[in-house]
């Protein structure tokens, strides 16, 4: 954009009486929507544990193929960017514009990251044909389950990096609207939810990692 | 300004926070690579049900921080999101010991149907496309610590 | 839009198909809703019809077995996910919700649209997934049939995907209308009961759709990649499969009927003009379904192989689904004792619906026995009882609440005869139909399949006639409201002299924001003046 415009007051939207009652409404409905994604991760890895449950060896195996330093390497990116939309969240109740895309620039570099190291590690597993099902190739394993851990592993980090896709997304457009209006101490509410929700594929994470790297 | 919604928080929270979460997210790598198979005297319990107990519960300590402070449920006067933060957990809690009553005791009463399947593992199918080929072919995997 | 637009009646405040497209009107949402539900309704009724004409000689008639077997999933698919699932929230819930509260809109009016856009999305798949092949998986996608990699089995697995997401956008736009829309006065206690039962609706919308959409999307990656979690021929566990599904559907069961109990409640109240008895032992008990609900899928794998553990458990669990339904039944037929009974055409819906849920929960519990499910697992008794839950409890208390706010809606009352008369004959075709099914299940008549033996054809046969008086009914019903968008006389404001917000605050039909001023509450929805006798 090259005109310089002016950002703008936000005005309540017409069926809310004030913009108490529309924050809160934003927030609360931003939580269900975190509520159904929670039950859907949360129920993906149900049947991850119970998996681990019945293949444990199986698991054993995969996770031996899983290279922990990438796994906390990625952990550090995405704690980090957390953090960075936690501080735009921040700034934005200040009416600092410039600070909020400042922190946003950097949850964008530090998402990204993220998906460069699992682009590396994505194209190594292709590379030894740990893949899910009849596409398994890998040598070496001995439990005839092995494969279920890989088609675990895509299937669960692939929903992750799409959410990652969805997040980023959602920094770009604070990007735009933080051009166009002013945030107050009322109303930073597209922060806010991208912060909510880039905190939710924070959350998944956190489980995620241990289930797949670090847990035998 | 009290009136307003939002919340506020200073921001030396945030980043003690952040550290906190470092910190735990090592822990949980730590405990995954300790070495405590080692340790005599620890044989009397599954170290690596122990290990994985600890790691989530760690994990789980992550969780309550983020939701807590990130996305300032601590913040909140009405505890509603909480509940709903908290019911997320009561349901999924059901939802896996339940289905654990089925996965974790099948076989009891009459064979399970698991016994009967005939199947083809694609690992074995693996293994014998590769025992067919020349060791020549394979190579150092350098992200595999071990085969 | 002009300057005093919002004191003008939702229909004249804008004009032209256009207009309604792109509408954020509750009103109007709820309208394209009710017309998109029943025209689903009637389309998986043709595919009803087709099948049951199909089944009145055992041997092979005008329908191949594959037709069969495609014709019943279609049923299947379409009745669940496109007419029960979202019929009562989008249609009525969406139209009376910010009504009943004294609200403007809905929290989110652009939520709103866009799940009713998700909902036209989601059945536009569906039917295309008929130019794909045929799906003859059941609605119940089970592995490692649905792994076929059928593609309209996988086309119908994004179509349900999608209406799930439509369905969780639903609850949660109703959860935080619920919570923090209502307008001054409007305590949770004044709240109808209508209200109550969207709210608990929308808890489980909210939590258990989710499991729902990750199954569907677990199939299609099985289908796609063989990744071997549900896959039995890769080492998976198609029972875990059947969790993952029975988690979402059976609240889904509650998803459906629960807005049924809502209608009824406020049906039983208005023409018994009395207060409903034990208001909070309602509204809780809708509560208490939802939480209970979540709590015993397992009973629909009783003959799976499941582990006899959670056999038991199941079983024990699922007769304390019996309580909180009882007790509505109690308290619904107490509203009635000593009321000043009016014998409408809404007011026949709801006895139906007594009538049809009593028998429809208590096969439940039958079913839930498990010595007994074990004989009555797939046969007819099964689908008798589920028809008796979302045919004649849910879609009875549907059009019995069309019925009733249909003035509200178009500013039109209906004929009372031609609605009466379609009101027992529905009742007499619903009942000839399923009854007949529960006596020949009982009897061990297994249920999906194309051929049977001789001496249960008199069950069949009176089932397909039912279905034809059934059908009768329901045409009578609808042709008698289509008529009266014409004929009809213009209805007042409070045609039933109810007492809740939309009737004694709002116009007929209501402004484009709904109140010319915010109502102030002071008073509970069913405080009718004391006659003295
Ligand atoms: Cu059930």
């Amino acid at each position: 954009m090259a005109e310089v415009t002016v950002p703008k007051e936000h005005e309540v939207a017409h069926h809310f009486d004030d913009l108490e009652q529309e924050f809160e409404s934003h927030r609360l409905g931003m939580w269900l929507f975190i509520a159904s994604e929670i039950m859907m991760f949360g129920a993906l890895l149900v049947g991850g544990l119970l998996l681990l449950y019945k293949f444990p060896a199986a698991f054993a195996e995969g996770r031996a193929h899983l290279d922990w330093r990438l796994g906390t390497l990625n952990t550090f990116f995405l704690l980090t960017s957390g953090l960075t939309m936690a501080l735009a969240a921040w700034h934005a109740q200040r009416s600092e514009q410039d600070k909020v895309r400042r922190n946003l620039l950097l949850s964008l570099a530090f998402a990204t990251g993220f998906l460069i190291v699992k682009y590396f590690e994505y194209s190594a597993k292709f590379h030894h044909g740990l893949l899910p099902g009849n596409a398994f190739s890998g040598h070496g394993f001995t439990d005839p389950n092995a494969h279920v851990f890989f088609g675990f592993y895509f299937v669960a980090t692939g929903l992750h990096v799409l959410h990652v896709l969805i997040g980023m997304g959602l920094m770009v457009w604070c990007l735009f609207v933080s051009r166009k209006v002013k945030f107050t101490r009322a109303y930073y509410t597209p922060v806010e939810q991208s912060g909510l929700y880039w905190a939710l594929i924070d959350l998944v994470w956190i489980f995620l990692f241990p289930l797949l790297y670090l847990v035998a | 300004m009290e009136n307003l919604p939002g919340h506020t928080y200073d921001i030396k929270v945030l980043v003690r926070v952040y550290v906190a979460l470092l910190v735990l997210a090592g822990g949980m790598v730590v405990v995954s690579l300790a070495p405590l198979e080692n340790i005599a005297g620890l044989d009397w319990i599954d170290l690596h049900v122990l290990k994985g107990l600890v790691i989530f519960g760690l994990a789980t300590i992550m969780v309550s921080i983020v939701s807590g402070f990130l996305m300032g449920l601590r913040y909140e006067k009405s505890k509603l999101n909480t509940v709903v933060f908290l019911g997320n957990f009561a349901f999924l809690a059901l939802f896996i010991v339940f289905t654990w009553a089925d996965i974790g005791f099948r076989g009891l009463v009459y064979p399970s149907f698991e016994e009967q399947l005939n199947w083809e593992s694609p690992v074995d199918k693996a293994n014998k496309a590769h025992a067919g080929e020349s060791e020549e072919a394979e190579e150092a995997d350098p992200e595999t610590p071990a085969h | 839009m002009s300057a005093h637009a919002e004191n003008i009646n939702y229909f004249k405040a804008s004009k032209g198909f256009m207009s309604w497209l792109v509408t954020v009107d509750h009103k109007r949402i709820g309208l394209m809703y009710l017309a998109s539900i029943l025209l689903f309704f009637i389309t998986g009724g043709v595919y009803a019809g087709l099948f049951r004409l199909e089944l009145w000689g055992p041997l092979p008639g005008f329908i191949s077995p594959d037709t069969y077997n495609h014709l019943f999933t279609m049923h299947g698919v379409i009745m669940v996910f496109l007419v029960v699932v979202p019929g009562i929230p989008g249609a009525l819930g969406n139209f009376l919700l910010p009504l009943q509260l004294g609200a403007k809109d809905l929290a989110f009016p652009k939520l709103n649209i866009t799940s009713l856009y998700l909902y036209w999305i989601g059945a536009v798949i569906a039917l295309f997934s008929l130019t794909q092949g045929r799906a003859d998986s059941g609605w119940t996608f089970y592995a490692p049939y649905s792994l076929s990699q059928n593609p309209a089995v996988l086309w119908m697995l994004v179509a349900a995907f999608i209406l799930g997401f439509s369905s969780i956008l639903t609850g949660l736009n109703f959860i935080v209308t619920i919570h923090k829309m209502r307008a001054p006065g409007m305590t949770w206690f004044r709240m109808p009961l209508f209200v109550w039962a969207l709210y608990a609706t929308g808890i489980m919308q909210v939590f258990a759709t989710p499991v729902l959409g990750i199954t569907l999307l677990l199939l299609l990656m099985e289908n796609f990649f063989r990744i071997g979690i549900f896959d039995p021929a890769l080492g998976g566990d198609p029972l875990l499969m059947q969790h993952f599904f029975w988690f979402y559907s059976h609240p889904a069961v509650y998803i459906i009927v629960v807005p049924a109990f809502g209608v009824v409640s406020e049906l039983i109240a208005t023409f018994s003009r009395k207060d409903i008895f034990g208001y909070k032992f309602i509204a809780f008990s809708s509560v208490a379904i939802t939480i209970i609900g979540f709590l015993v899928w397992g009973h629909h794998m009783f003959v799976s192989g499941q582990s006899e553990v959670a056999d038991t458990i199941f079983s024990f669990l699922t007769f304390f689904t019996a309580v909180p339904s009882a007790i509505k039944v109690f308290n619904w037929t107490t509203t009635l004792y000593q009321g000043s009974i009016k014998l409408t055409t809404p007011m026949l819906y709801a006895l139906q619906f007594l009538f049809n849920f009593t028998i429809g929960g208590l096969t439940g519990i039958v079913l839930g026995i498990l010595s007994v499910d074990i004989h009555l697992h797939d046969t007819y008794f099964v689908v008798s009882h589920f028809h008796y839950v979302a045919m004649g409890s849910t879609m009875i208390a549907f059009i019995g609440g069309i019925y009733y706010w249909w003035p509200k809606m178009t500013g039109r009352m209906f004929n009372e005869t031609w609605g009466r008369l379609a009101a027992v004959l529905v009742f007499l075709g619903f009942n000839l139909t399923f009854f007949a099914q529960l006596i020949m299940g009982s009897q061990g008549s297994p249920r999906r399949y194309y051929n049977y033996l001789t001496e249960f054809q008199i069950y069949h046969q009176i089932s397909t006639a039912g279905i034809v008086v059934l059908a009768l009914g329901l045409f009578m019903a609808l042709f008698n409201l289509l008529i009266s968008l014409k004929n009809g006389a213009i209805a007042p404001q409070n045609p039933w002299g109810a007492r809740t917000l939309e009737w004694t605050h709002a116009e007929t039909p209501p402004v484009l924001y709904n109140f010319t001023e915010t109502p102030v509450v002071t008073q509970g929805p069913y405080e009718y003046p004391t006659e003295k006798v």
